[in-house]
C-alpha cells in the first residue's frame, strides 16, 4: 500500500487580498491525518477565505500550500476534488429536490454507486424516510444534516466543514457533533471552522487560532491551552488576541 | 460528461417542479397572444358606434336615406340616425355627417360639386370605425353619381364609353418576385410575410434564455447552493455546460410556444401566413444558435458582474439590444441600409439570426447560409468566452 502523507494540509504564509482588503496576511496551518482540526477565529478573521483557497475555489496571492499532496492552484487539482468532502457555511439544499435526489446528484458527480451512497447518507444523516421528502419541507437542522451527509457519504480523505453547527438549535448541533465524532473515529480527517471555542473544545484534537488574517497559534488542544496559561480554549483565545480588539 | 449529465438532470428536474416558470415561459404566451388577438377583434366588433346625419337641405332627403342604409350595411352594429336639421349635439355621437343647404341642387348640375361635412369624436376608436363606414358609403354614392354623369356626357357627345375607363384609366396589377427576379408564387409571398413575423418572434427566444441563465448562475449563488456544486464537480466548465444545455432546452420550448403564439396572433388578426420547409429549417437552426448565444452572453454577464443588481441591469441591456434588432427587422429591411449602419448592425450577433431568416424566405440561400455561419461562429465564440469567465472565485466573491 502507498504511504499516505502525514500532513493532509500544509499551508505557509498564505496571503489574499479581496477588493482592496487584505483578508489573509500570514496564514499558516498544518492538518494531520486522522485529526479533528479546528480553525477558530472571530467572524471576519478570514476562515472561510482560507478554506476556499485550500479547496481551490479561490486563488491565493502568495504563500505555499499543499492539500492531499497537491497544490489547489495547479493543473490537475480537479482529480483531488472527489477526495474531499466540503460543507460550505450556510450551504442550502435545492428546495424542490428530495433528499434522495440530492444523494443521487452528488453520487453521480463523484461517480459512485447510488444505492451505496443512499445507504451511507441515510446512516450519516439519520434522516430515514425524510430523505424521500423535498428539502423545502426540512427544518434547518435536517437541511444541515443532509448537507453534512452529502459532504461525507463518499468517504472523503479530508472533510472540510465551515461552521457546521452555525445557527442550529442545541439538539441539531449536538447531532452534527455526534456525526463528526463518529466519522472521526472511523478515520476521516476533519478541518472545521468555528467561532464557538466551547464547541471546538468538545470536538477538536488540534486547533489553529486565526485573527485578522494571521495565524496566531497552532497545536493540540492541550498545547494551545497550556501555551496561554488558560484552562480552556476560549480563555486561551481571549488571551491570544487580547481584549482590545473587541 | 458524467458531471454535465448530473447538472443537466438537476436543472431539468428542478425546472419541471417549478410549474410557475413553465407556465410563464411556455403556456402564458401561447395562450395570451391569441387571446389578445381574439379579444381585441371581438371587442372591436362589439363596440356600439353612433352616427347622426344632419340634413340641412330638404331636397337631399333621398340621398341622405341612401347614405344611412349604405353606412349601416358597411359598419356592423352601426347605429345611424337621420334628423332634419342641426341639433344641439348633446347626444354625443361618434360621427356627425352634415348635408348642407343646396346640396341636391349642386349635385343635379353636370358641372356641380357638393360637399358633405363629416366630424368625428376626438380620440374615439368607435369614431374611427364610424368614419370608415361613412367614408365608404359616401365614396360609393360619389362613384354612382360620377357613373351617371359619364353616361349623360357620353350620350350628349354621342360616344360610347365605359364609366370605369374614364374614372380609372390606369389601374394596378400587383405581384411579387424573388431575389433572382423571377415571379414569386403566392405561397412564397406568404412565406416572406411569415419570415417577418418569425424575425419578430426571435425576441421571444432571447428572453427566456437570458432570464433562465442569469438565474441559473446568480440565483443558485443567492440560494447558497452553488459553492457546494463548485467544490464537488471536477471541471467548472461541466457545471456551465449542464446549465447552458438546460437553458437551451427551455429556450427551445419557449421559442416554439412563443413563435406559435405570434403566428396565431397574426393569423387571428387576419394576416395570411405560410411557412416553407426551407424557412422553417433556417428559422430552427437560427433559434438553436441564438439560444446558445443568449445563454452564453447571460452567463458572461452574470460571471463578470460585481453585484447581482449590476448583472440584472446588464442582462436587461442585452435584451434591449435584441429587442431593437428584432422590432426593427419587422418594420425595416435590414439588407437595404447604408454600409456604415449595416456594418454596425453586422457586429451585433443577434442581427445575423434575423438576416438568415429573412434571406431564406426570399430564396437567397447563399446569404442565408453566410448569416447562419456567422451566427454559429458568434455562438461558439461566446460559449468559449463564457467558459473562461465562469470562475468560482468571481462567483463566490460577488456582492449581494
Amino acid at each position: 500500500m502507498p504511504r499516505l502523507p502525514v500532513k493532509v494540509v500544509e499551508a505557509r504564509g498564505v496571503r489574499k487580498r479581496i477588493k482592496g482588503r487584505e483578508v489573509l496576511r500570514d496564514f499558516s496551518i498544518s492538518v494531520e491525518r486522522g485529526s479533528v482540526h479546528v480553525l477558530a477565529g472571530p467572524n471576519g478573521a478570514g476562515k472561510t477565505t482560507a478554506i476556499r483557497i485550500m479547496l481551490g475555489l479561490v486563488r491565493r496571492d502568495a504563500g505555499e500550500l499543499l492539500v492531499l499532496g497537491g497544490d489547489p492552484a495547479e493543473e490537475g487539482w480537479e482529480a483531488k476534488k472527489g477526495l474531499i468532502g466540503y460543507l460550505p457555511e450556510e450551504a442550502q439544499p435545492y428546495e424542490r429536490l428530495t433528499g434522495e435526489e440530492h444523494v443521487r446528484l452528488f453520487a453521480s458527480i463523484y461517480g459512485r454507486d447510488e444505492g451505496e451512497m443512499l445507504e451511507r447518507a441515510r446512516e450519516i444523516s439519520g434522516l430515514g424516510e425524510a430523505l424521500r421528502a423535498r428539502a423545502a419541507t426540512y427544518s434547518k437542522g435536517m437541511k444541515r444534516r443532509l448537507m453534512l451527509a452529502l459532504a461525507l457519504m463518499h468517504g472523503p480523505e479530508l472533510a472540510v466543514l465551515d461552521e457546521p453547527t452555525g445557527g442550529l438549535d442545541v439538539v441539531s448541533a449536538f447531532r452534527v457533533r455526534e456525526i463528526i465524532k463518529r466519522m472521526s473515529a472511523a478515520g476521516t480527517t476533519f478541518l472545521i471552522t468555528t467561532h464557538d471555542l466551547r464547541e471546538a473544545q468538545q470536538i477538536a484534537s488540534r486547533v489553529t487560532f486565526i485573527s485578522g488574517g494571521v495565524t496566531i497559534a497552532e497545536g493540540s488542544v492541550e498545547e494551545v491551552t497550556r501555551a496561554f496559561g488558560a484552562s480552556s480554549l476560549e480563555e486561551a483565545y481571549v488571551r491570544a488576541v487580547g481584549f482590545e480588539e473587541r | 460528461m458524467r458531471s454535465v449529465r448530473a447538472v443537466l438532470w438537476r436543472e431539468l428536474l428542478d425546472l419541471s417542479r417549478d410549474i410557475r416558470v413553465v407556465l410563464a415561459t411556455v403556456l402564458l404566451p401561447l395562450l395570451s397572444l391569441p387571446t389578445i388577438a381574439l379579444a381585441t377583434g371581438l371587442l372591436y366588433a362589439t363596440q356600439s358606434v353612433s352616427v347622426i346625419i344632419e340634413l340641412e337641405d330638404p331636397a337631399a332627403g333621398e340621398f341622405a336615406e341612401r347614405l344611412r342604409k349604405s353606412a349601416e350595411e358597411k359598419g356592423r352594429l352601426l347605429g345611424v340616425e337621420l334628423r332634419a336639421s342641426l341639433g344641439s349635439r348633446a347626444d354625443r355621437a361618434d360621427v356627425y355627417v352634415t348635408i348642407p343647404p343646396r346640396f341636391a341642387e349642386n349635385l343635379s348640375r353636370l358641372e356641380g360639386r357638393a360637399y358633405v361635412k363629416v366630424s368625428r369624436l376626438v380620440g374615439s376608436s368607435a369614431g374611427d370605425v364610424a368614419y370608415s363606414a361613412v367614408q365608404w358609403a359616401l365614396s360609393e354614392e360619389s362613384s354612382k353619381l360620377s357613373d351617371e354623369r359619364i353616361r349623360r356626357l357620353s350620350s350628349l357627345a354621342n360616344v360610347s364609353v365605359s364609366p370605369e375607363a374614364v374614372k380609372n384609366p390606369i389601374y394596378l396589377l400587383t405581384g411579387y418576385h424573388v431575389v433572382t427576379g423571377e415571379e414569386a408564387r403566392e405561397e412564397e409571398a406568404a412565406a416572406a410575410l411569415t419570415a417577418r413575423v418569425l424575425q419578430l418572434a426571435l425576441l421571444f427566444v432571447v428572453y427566456p434564455a437570458v432570464v433562465f441563465m442569469t438565474d441559473a448562475v446568480l440565483g443558485e449563488r443567492e440560494r447558497r447552493t452553488l459553492e457546494k456544486l463548485l467544490s464537488a464537480v471536477p471541471k467548472r466548465e461541466d457545471i456551465l455546460l449542464g446549465k447552458i444545455i438546460a437553458s437551451a432546452l427551455l429556450g427551445l420550448l419557449a421559442a416554439l410556444a412563443d413563435s406559435a403564439a405570434v403566428i396565431l396572433f397574426f393569423l387571428l388578426s387576419g394576416l395570411g401566413l405560410g411557412v416553407s420547409a426551407t424557412l422553417a429549417a433556417f428559422w430552427l437552426l437560427s433559434v438553436v444558435a441564438l439560444i446558445f448565444l443568449s445563454s452564453s452572453i447571460a452567463s458572461i454577464v452574470s460571471s463578470r458582474s460585481d453585484t447581482v443588481r449590476s448583472a440584472q441591469v446588464q442582462s436587461v441591456a442585452v435584451l434591449s439590444v435584441a429587442m431593437v434588432i428584432y422590432f426593427a427587422s419587422f418594420a425595416v429591411d435590414l439588407t437595404k441600409l447604408p454600409p456604415a449602419i449595416s456594418a454596425a448592425l453586422y457586429a451585433i450577433p443577434f442581427t445575423h439570426a434575423s438576416l438568415a431568416v429573412q434571406r431564406a424566405s426570399g430564396g437567397d440561400l447563399l446569404w442565408a447560409f453566410v448569416h447562419l455561419a456567422v451566427l454559429y461562429a458568434f455562438s461558439v465564440l461566446f460559449l468559449l468566452l463564457s467558459f473562461r469567465e465562469f470562475r468560482s472565485e468571481r462567483l463566490l466573491l460577488l456582492r449581494s
